[in-house]
């Protein structure tokens, strides 16, 4: 058995499953370990992909050749494009899984991955090195004793991490339900002297198709035309179906209200911190009092599946409790129970500890994704997989880093959030935490990240020809809108309202104007409904954005600019003279590594910012 | 939260491609100005200019080529709408030999409030901005034009400008200033948490018809923006004196009034016709207000070109005027001026009383009713000009952030008026960029702020 690998992955969740594929891909000899190969690709929360946010996440680890997108066009059972009349720039693919099909998907996928290896067992401890007072992961010990080398280790560990289930006052020491904790790497990781913290979260029972009343439910439909997650799937042909909607009542907050001691979540029985966008249902109803009902989507887990996933109701109350008020809930009166709710509390490591590669700083050879640095999510987990395993690859090859900014993608947000803020609550993606949103489109994610693909050698053929065939079109329909104008008085004959003040307009720039339409464009230049509809689509959201993206791209530069400003590790505060000291204190604490990131550490005065440059450019000279 | 790091640009540590290339000098983006002389009024106040687009502001605003580098030159300077500014002495330092290495511009102005917040709005007008404070001395240090020497002493003296900063900060609202922007900041960060509510929770039953409650805080704030900017010009306005201009036709007795506010002989005041040919000012404290009262020349048909010049001059001060004092006598027409007058006073009771109609009746020789004017007078005084406890601010650079903010928050109130769903976003790109105005004097947002706005006003979450 071959015992040396370029990469190991530990863990086979969707951080480990990009992790993996993406090491691989690099061109890096990959070992997958993981407890069991039928578990590769489990959906152990809400069965579903997608979302605000986190939909452009999967498109742009689908832009980088990514699994996660592909594998959800094979599983989903209902498509959702979200915010669908709310703007191009925060519409987000959604869809629904069926569980079995995903998890087969994606072991396809991983098992037919050219380069990568599957090791079923549990992995136990690290193997480490230390040259020079610097230590090094330099391999992986299982459970049965098995050793395997490598260059370096990522670690997608989830909640397996000295977990522990709350199901009112019951407690359960478990990564998921029914799964032993990893309790020997969490000791391993603390020896390490890693800073680390507690978080909880929280899912709902699992309920049995067949005893819900679903006559008197609202339906709610996938989208007649499903789009796809991936820029290489042409179709949807995976049978589609609908959710319900219910709701609780008054009923079911009374006896939530009746037994909160109860709960783990209030019982003082936890003490992680929760996350805010997913509060338990006993949250819901003490928080927000005054709401007399709370909505519930009943999501199918599957084509086959009978279990059903009320979507609203996470919960860590006692079992019986949780049978009492969903009965209480129009639709679920005979509800069958088949697996009750809980609360999960779990350690994670501060990803301050990490840099932009997702390395762990003070130890060589170690890289860390997913729920393990503190994220929620699997789109959140994939998209730090796919960095993760990247970066690992590339570290082997001694390749440069693969790293992503915040004015490219929302991986670069999620992962500068991560490394420069840490997080105290499960980080959750939000298209309201990418400031350059309108340019960090759904939409546009292969055009802003493919070339990254392509030009790291990660990228397959049939993607890159794809993207080609696609960014010619795109250049030339832009080219031609830009080259069509027309007069303030030709567009008045043709009914569009500008201002008449004698600028002459080119077609992408009458775009940017809200009120003028595609249609009445295409009507004046008939060569443009020569392009692919899709080509249209996306041209024209360029266009109609693109003042908004131009004034961003100004503010990129200035950031750019700054940040080129670097700041070495041991740039000694102590000695700037005019630095108050509680801006020392913090500047020695957060050691910013350039100035723009500098100006970013709380209380920061222009005139301190102007001392750092000051010194900066004595040392340059 | 848990990081220090705060701001809305926090930016990625990373990109390695980029690195800052030693002695290559760095251009901005964007051309700055600042007030470098100290505040007016002085005899002379400089103002400097930075940025790609220095050379250029010196030949709109001079209409000519611009003088030799480091050549000082005599110019007229008009703003866009073509008035005179004032004469200049000005100079341009092309890049790099300049104080940041930029190209830079330096204008010698008259060292009046009035010039200068006219220059300043011109360079504005041309796009320019406001100077950050200490912005001249990043570029100066991105572009390496400070010596060893000057940048060991830099700590000194910029710790002298943040004391100064204080100082002023202090002098001019003690704190009220930054609560008030502060509370603006809030409101927009709510306005922001709404939308951005709507944009990445909109699969959640959020409680409807916030809508208007959306479009009524976005109205609010625009006006109170909008007023604040206006109570700025006001306190300008308190701070240059309040212009009161005494206007009426020959021999109605303006310069006597005059003469009688300022209790000394400042014009010539004669019974013959005509005789206040030019302007005559004269500054009074009037309850604590400065009032600058203007003599103009009597309205008639001129009978020579000096008079019908003082004549021209008079209707244009007129139309200026803060307060407008029309005075009328017995048996003098009324002239026509072109805007109501705010008080209308009959002179020479003593000769003959006033007849029925809205005048202010008084007679100067005998000293009736002069009380009750300067009473009426002070009284509107306060009312239009009292500021009470508003707070103000006299900073350009305040003020340039707070005009942003507006301009961003009125095209957000354009965009949620058009009730398209498909502009929520840029309702809110607007409400980002308002913040971020208001920031940039205040500090810096904070995402986190933002949804920390959401999860606490909303139950959100399956």
């Amino acid at each position: 058995m071959r015992t040396t690998y370029d990469v190991i992955v530990i863990g086979g969740g969707h951080a480990g499953c990009e992790a993996a594929s993406a090491a691989a891909r690099f061109g890096a000899s990959t070992l997958l370990i993981t407890h069991k190969v039928e578990t590769i690709g489990e959906m152990s929360c809400n069965p579903a992909i997608g979302g605000l946010g986190k939909g452009h996440l999967v498109r742009e680890v689908d832009a980088l050749d990514g699994l996660m997108a592909r594998v959800i066009d094979q599983a989903g059972i209902q498509f959702r494009l979200l915010n669908r009349r709310k703007g191009p720039a925060v519409q987000g693919p959604r869809a629904q899984a069926d569980r079995a099909l995903y998890r087969a998907a994606m072991q396809d996928a991983i098992l037919g991955c050219d380069g990568l290896t599957v090791h079923a067992e549990a992995a136990d401890a690290f193997l480490i090195s230390e040259t020079d007072g610097r230590k090094s992961v330099t391999g992986v010990m299982t459970s049965s004793g098995k050793t395997f080398r490598a260059g370096a280790v990522v670690l997608t560990t989830g909640t397996f991490l000295r977990g522990m289930i709350h199901i009112g006052e019951k407690t359960i020491p478990a990564g998921r339900a029914g799964e032993a904790p990893a309790i020997p790497l969490a000791e391993q990781l603390y020896s390490l002297g890693l800073p680390m913290g507690r978080l909880k979260t929280g899912t709902p029972a699992r309920l049995h198709r067949d005893s819900i009343d679903w006559s008197g439910l609202d339906v709610q439909p996938g989208d007649e035309q499903p789009v796809p997650f991936s820029f290489l799937t042409d179709e949807i042909t995976t049978p589609q179906i609908p959710c319900h909607i219910t709701r609780t009542t008054a009923a079911t907050h009374a006896i939530i209200r009746d037994n909160l001691d109860r709960s783990a979540v209030y019982g003082g029985a936890i003490d992680g911190t929760g996350p805010r966008y997913c509060p338990s249902i006993e949250d819901k109803v003490v928080r927000f009092a005054d709401r007399a009902s709370h909505q519930v989507f009943l999501e199918p887990e599957g084509l086959d599946d009978p279990l059903i996933y009320p979507n609203g109701l996470s919960t860590s109350l006692p079992e019986s409790v949780q049978h009492d008020f969903l009965k209480t809930l129009p639709g679920l009166e005979n509800v069958k129970v088949v697996r009750p709710g809980y609360a999960i509390e779990y350690d994670y490591v501060d990803p301050r500890a990490l840099d932009h590669s997702l390395a762990v700083r003070d130890l060589d050879g170690l890289f860390l994704a997913g729920q393990i640095n503190g994220t929620t999510g699997y789109e959140e987990a994939g998209a730090q997989g796919l960095v993760a395993g990247l970066n690992a690859a590339a570290s082997c090859g001694s390749s440069a880093p693969i790293t992503f900014s915040r004015t490219d993608s929302y991986i670069g947000v999620m992962i500068d959030d991560l490394v420069t803020r840490g997080t105290r609550e499960p980080y959750r993606m939000f298209t309201s935490r990418a400031e350059y949103r309108l340019r960090l489109r759904a939409d546009n994610a292969d055009q802003r990240l493919t070339p990254v693909a392509l030009e790291g050698g990660f990228c397959s053929h049939d993607r890159a020809a794809a993207f080609h065939v696609k960014q010619a079109q795109v250049s030339a329909l832009t080219a031609l809108l830009k080259d069509r104008t027309l007069t303030p008085p030709q567009a008045r004959a043709h009914g569009l309202a500008i201002n008449q003040d004698g600028r002459r307009r080119s077609g992408a720039e009458l775009l940017s104007n809200p009120t003028i339409s595609f249609d009445a464009l295409r009507q004046i230049w008939p060569e443009i409904a020569d392009f692919d509809p899709a080509i249209q689509a996306q041209v024209e959201i360029d266009c109609r954005y693109s003042v908004y993206v131009e004034r961003q791209a100004a503010d990129v530069a200035a950031l750019q600019k700054d940040k080129a400003i670097r700041i070495p590790a041991d740039f000694d505060y102590r000695s700037l003279a005019g630095l108050s000291n509680e801006l020392r204190e913090k500047l020695e604490a957060a050691r910013p590594d350039n100035l723009a990131n500098a100006s970013h550490v709380d209380g920061m005065t222009p005139a301190a910012l102007s001392l750092i440059l000051a010194r900066l450019s004595r040392r340059a000279a | 939260m848990a990081g220090s790091a705060k701001g809305i640009l926090v930016a990625g540590s990373e990109d390695a491609r980029l690195s800052a290339g030693k002695g290559r000098a760095c251009v901005s983006a964007d051309t700055i100005f600042a007030l470098s002389s100290g505040m007016p009024p002085s005899g002379v106040a400089v103002i400097r200019v930075s940025g790609p687009d220095a050379i250029a502001a010196v030949v709109a605003l001079t209409g000519g080529s611009p003088p030799l580098p480091r050549h000082m030159a005599l110019r007229g300077l008009r703003g866009a709408d073509g008035d005179s500014i004032d004469e200049a002495l000005v100079a341009v330092f092309p890049a790099p030999g300049s104080f940041t290495g930029e190209d830079c511009s330096e204008f010698q102005v008259h060292g009046s409030r009035a010039v200068v917040s006219a220059l300043a709005e011109a360079l504005g007008s041309l796009g320019l901005r406001p100077a950050e404070p200490g912005e001249f001395t990043r570029r100066a240090l991105r572009n390496e034009k400070l010596s060893l020497t000057q940048a060991e002493g830099l700590g000194d003296l910029l710790q002298a400008e943040a004391k100064e900063q204080l100082r002023l900060a202090r002098q001019s609202a003690s704190g009220a200033l930054a609560t008030l922007y502060e509370g603006w900041r809030q409101r927009i960060l709510h306005v922001q948490a709404e939308c951005e509510a709507e944009l990445d929770f909109s699969d959640e039953d959020l409680p409807p018809g916030r809508q208007d409650a959306l479009a009524k805080a976005i109205a609010d704030l625009t006006l109170e923006l909008g007023a604040h900017g206006r109570d700025n010009v006001r306190a300008e306005r308190v701070r240059a004196g309040i212009m009161v201009v005494l206007s009426g036709p020959p021999n109605a007795g303006k310069s006597t009034l005059l003469n009688l506010l300022a209790k000394r002989d400042v014009a010539i005041v004669s019974e013959e016709a005509g005789t206040t040919r030019d302007i005559l000012e004269v500054s009074l404290d009037l309850a604590g207000y400065a009032v600058t009262v203007v003599d103009t020349a009597g309205l008639r048909e001129a009978s020579s070109a000096v008079e019908s010049e003082g004549i021209k001059r008079a209707r244009h001060y007129g139309e200026a005027a803060d307060i407008l004092v029309s005075i009328t006598a017995p048996g003098l027409k009324d002239a026509v001026l072109s805007r109501e007058a705010d008080f209308q006073l009959w002179n020479k009771t003593d000769i003959a009383p006033a007849p029925a109609g809205p005048w202010l009746a008084l007679s100067l020789r005998t000293g009736a009713g002069v009380d009750a004017f300067l009473e009426a007078l002070t009284a509107k005084v306060a009312r239009d000009y009292g500021l009470g406890e508003t707070v103000v601010s006299g900073q350009q650079r305040h003020q340039a952030a707070v005009s942003d903010a507006a301009t961003h928050l009125s095209r957000a109130k354009d965009y949620l008026q058009s009730g398209s769903e498909a502009q929520l976003v840029l309702v809110a790109e607007e409400c980002r960029m308002a913040s971020m105005a208001l920031a940039r004097i205040l500090g810096l947002v904070d995402v986190e702020d933002i949804l920390g706005a959401i999860f606490s006003s909303f139950c959100i979450g399956k």
